[in-house]
């Protein structure tokens, strides 16, 4: 003789069924067993997802962080030791544009599916390596003081915290 | 001289123009703002006319807004006179 359990028999009696075989204490107990396993799993599974996403997301920032500060170097470099009369600044203008295109695209993505959004100081970042004489035939060297090279770091240091910034604001 | 050659008649003789910005290796900012923040501060050009008549075409959607910012600060640079001036489409 299987006893029904105290919840089982107020249950079965608060809907009014008595001793139908439905509400059969163990039964119920399956039910809330099944559906506690199933939560439980629900649970431990977004966490576990939330984390696995949180590191590729981390691991992207990561990248990111590389590239603007090779970024930053190259144009710290471009601008130091190439006047707009050297045969190699060409070269450098060509991979600093594009090096901030792919910067770009990599931003667009973590933007888009992650939600990280830094935009403006990219183009601040953007601003500063490229504006003003950049790619003009009549660029002078900067001197190592240079208020050029400041803002070009500064830009590199504002996109990098404002891409931590959206990353503490998104997994929180 | 992209901007004297190719979008200032694309302007002018048509009712939109389109500008897509696709298949480079990048663009300096230096080239964007003269191109075109110099539609508004060269050539006459209104924003809300731009806004209107000028599609940019990129996959970097970062590039179209830095474009749509030059041609907003040229209009801030401009003075109130000129903003209500001749617009250059015919």
């Amino acid at each position: 003789v299987t006893l029904p359990t105290p919840l089982a028999t107020a249950t079965a009696v608060a809907v009014g069924c008595g001793a139908s075989a439905w509400w059969d204490g163990s039964i119920l107990d399956k039910i809330v067993t099944w559906t506690l396993v199933i939560l439980g799993w629900l649970v431990v599974s977004y966490g576990h997802n939330r984390r696995e996403h949180r590191k590729e997301v981390r691991a992207s920032l990561v990248e990111c962080t590389r590239d603007i500060r090779d970024i930053e170097t190259k144009a710290h470099d471009y601008r130091l030791n190439t006047s707009g009369a050297s045969p190699e600044r060409k070269p450098m203008e060509m991979v600093l544009r594009s090096r901030l295109k792919g910067l770009g695209a990599a931003l667009e993505l973590l933007r888009t599916h992650d939600g990280i959004d830094a935009s403006d100081a990219l183009i601040a970042l953007r601003q500063a390596v490229t504006l003003n004489d950049f790619e003009s035939s009549s660029r002078e060297k900067c001197a190592p003081d240079s208020i050029i090279l400041y803002e070009i770091s500064d830009a590199a240091h504002g996109l990098v915290s404002a891409l931590e910034n959206a990353f503490r604001s998104c997994f929180r | 001289v992209f901007r004297r050659r190719h979008l200032v008649p694309a302007l002018r003789e048509g009712e939109q123009a389109r500008v897509n910005l696709n298949g480079t290796l990048g663009y300096g900012s230096s080239f964007l703002e003269e191109a075109f923040g110099g539609l508004v501060r060269l050539e006459g050009f209104l924003a809300a006319d731009l806004r209107r008549r000028l599609k940019i075409e990129s996959d970097d959607q970062f590039l179209v807004q830095e474009i749509w910012s030059y041609i907003d600060e040229a209009v801030a640079e401009e003075s109130p006179s000129q903003e209500g001036a001749n617009p250059a489409h015919p």
